[in-house]
């Protein structure tokens, strides 16, 4: 199981490099040297290279050891205790040593770059994005950490519903800056939709209310063009927080480097094109929908018949896009928030204070009950 | 010789008119029961007009009778025809020119309680006593009883001013506003506070691909039109009240008016 992970150092003082979102560069926490992407992604690429080399080698390494086992056991020595077993959970995790303090990493089979948990060291899983499963692009972090908290706090502001011992006694489990994988699809949506389209009139004649509607059929066809819809390639981020943190702006997306992940924990895909693209068509067709439907506002009401509607699909790009997941914890229950690590828009639900909302009603509920009877009485 | 003496006067009245400066007021000579369409007998007139000038004199509020063959003589909205004989007669008592006209309309048999605004006479009869007002004289006038409709008007004036004066002016029960005043506080209380919820949430599944449509848009390449056929529905217009009367504001006064 294991193997070699590699991770970017600096070439001044071997210090671990971080990716910064707000410089665009690898720095240096040791000596505060700073890098430029393309210069380290040049020396490192051989580095990788053998790193690969290295997880294969290991992996040989590992094979030898369980032979060495079978040996000893053969010679009497009792290793029963020793479990070689790692069942249906093995495909699942991956075994690595820190190259910094050498301590074993066990992680997710989709991990991709991760920090070790005894001395920090931000690391890149070699191998991971090689080959058919290299990302086409990356978004890199824009925002930091502190301004992932910051927007937590600004996201309780003026919710008079939240409960007041969640902001006072809720603390932040755990804030993780994410590589989140994505598929991103180029595609057309083309078909025809039929309505029952009314016009209505309303005048009055004498003592009598008249309303004339007048019915049309109505037929709206068209197509429309779409580029890079994301829809989330990891099993483990809830697909609505991931949808409702869009969109990014694609104009700042780089060809994918490994040498944007350092500092961030890094995913890659475990939900295929396949599994994914229902979602997708999902979405083109609701736009398509809603296209047609805004070319028929001459009518005041127009009800779908019947439709059509037909996807072309294109190119599927991969692609990282910088997410921070904050997590909290309060009266036992689990709280999720997501923010965009490039444009800072922060989701999450809040828990309710029903005390303050049946507050709330009877506060506003009295006076104006009150200020309307008056005003009732006195008409 | 009576019906002579009550044409002399309102040819005086309407001579009065032409002549009568702008901030001219009800005097202690003027009259306030002008049955130009003859309606009533000289005692008939004299015994109402007697009572309409003690009720003005008492509260200071004129409280007027007037009858024409025709409202659209004066406009073609019987509102405003009421409070264009109103204001073109310098109707009223005291700086405000306050009062109440009651004006029958025999073509149509369309009635008009005209009440000045902003003072006395609307504090005493508002919208609702408007309504309840009409209700003590309307069954007298469906009748033809112009006498009997005429004195439960007065009488009625009487009492409402005289309670408004006391400070109790007629109002509509708090038994009958609470339901609507409740059912206006909960839906609006209800309103903010699903609005308010409404903002706790902010996690929502994608449903749309807008942001990602390419600079082209949507390219329609059918478009359809046709015209199949109308239909038509028609209701009965339920006025403000069940007796069929409809209320207006405007030209310096409000009313109710309706048939009889």
């Amino acid at each position: 199981m294991a193997s070699q992970i590699t991770n970017y150092k600096c070439p001044a003082c071997t210090g671990p490099l971080h990716f910064v979102g707000a410089s665009g560069m690898l720095e240096c926490d040791f000596c505060g040297a700073k890098y430029d992407v393309a210069q380290i992604e040049a020396m490192y690429a051989e580095k990788e290279a053998a790193a690969v080399a290295a997880t294969e080698k290991a992996e040989e390494k590992a094979e030898a050891n369980r032979q060495k086992l079978a040996d000893m056991e053969a010679q009497g020595w009792d290793t029963s205790s020793l479990n070689n077993e790692w069942g249906a959970e093995a495909d699942g995790l991956k075994a690595y040593n820190c190259p910094s303090c050498g301590a074993e990493l066990i992680c997710d089979a989709s991990t991709a770059a991760t920090s070790c948990p005894y001395c920090g060291n931000p690391t890149v899983v070699p191998g991971q994005f090689s080959g058919a499963l290299k990302p086409d692009y990356v978004i890199p972090f824009k925002l930091s950490k502190e301004d992932a908290v910051a927007a937590l706090k600004n996201h309780y502001k003026g919710k008079p519903l939240l409960p007041g011992a969640f902001t006072k006694g809720n603390h932040i489990e755990e804030v993780k800056g994410v590589y989140v994988p994505f598929w991103m699809f180029d595609g057309q949506a083309e078909g025809t939709v039929d309505y029952e389209g009314h016009i209505t009139h309303v005048y009055e004649s004498g003592d009598y209310e008249i309303t004339e509607v007048e019915h049309y059929d109505v037929r709206r066809g068209g197509s429309i063009a779409f580029e890079k819809v994301p829809v989330d390639a990891s099993s483990k981020m809830p697909d609505d927080h991931m949808d409702s943190i869009e969109p990014y702006n694609y104009k700042e997306m780089r060809a994918f480097s490994t040498a944007y992940l350092p500092g961030f924990l890094a995913d890659k895909y475990d939900v295929t094109v396949e599994q994914s693209q229902e979602r997708a068509d999902g979405r083109c067709a609701s736009s398509l929908e809603g296209a047609l439907r805004r070319t028929t506002t001459q009518y005041d009401t127009c009800i779908t018949k019947s439709k059509d509607i037909r996807l072309r699909r294109g190119k599927v790009h991969y692609a990282l896009l910088p997410v921070w997941m904050l997590h909290t914890k309060w009266n036992g229950k689990d709280f999720l928030f997501a923010m965009n690590g490039q444009t800072g828009k922060l989701v999450g639900d809040l828990p309710t204070d029903m005390g303050k909302f049946w507050g709330i009603f009877a506060a506003i509920a009295a006076p104006v009950t009150a200020i309307a009877a008056a005003i009732l009485m006195l008409m | 010789m009576k019906k002579r003496i009550f044409t002399w006067l309102l040819a005086l009245l309407a001579a009065l008119t032409l002549v009568v400066p702008a901030w001219a007021e009800q005097t202690a000579d003027d009259l306030f029961v002008y049955d130009t369409v003859g309606l009533l007998n000289e005692d008939e007139w004299l015994e109402l007009e007697m009572m309409a000038d003690e009720i003005s004199w008492r509260y200071n509020c004129a409280v007027y009778i007037v009858t024409v063959d025709d409202y659209e003589d004066y406009d073609s909205d019987i509102h405003y025809a009421a409070a264009n004989i109103y204001n073109g007669n310098d109707f009223g008592i005291g700086e405000n020119r306050e009062g109440i006209m009651l004006m029958l309309s025999m073509y149509d048999r369309d009635y008009d309680l005209f009440v000045r605004d902003d003072g006395t006479a609307q504090y005493a009869v508002n919208k609702y006593g408007r309504h309840q007002m009409t209700e003590v004289f309307l069954d007298n006038f469906g009748n033809n009883d112009w006498v009997g409709g005429f004195k439960d008007y007065l009488s009625a004036c009487d009492e409402y001013l005289s309670l408004a004066e006391q400070g109790h002016p007629v109002r509509k029960p708090l038994i009958k506003v609470l339901p609507m005043a409740l059912g206006i506080g909960v839906v609006l209380a209800l309103a903010v506070c699903l609005f308010l919820k409404s903002k706790m949430k902010s996690v929502r599944q994608g449903a749309e691909a807008d942001a990602y449509v390419t600079a082209e848009g949507l390219n329609l390449t059918e478009q359809y039109d046709r015209y199949t056929h109308t239909t038509k529905t028609s209701r009965k217009i339920s006025r403000d009240s069940d007796s069929g009367s409809s209320d207006h504001s405007g030209g310096g006064g409000s009313s109710t008016s309706g048939k009889f």
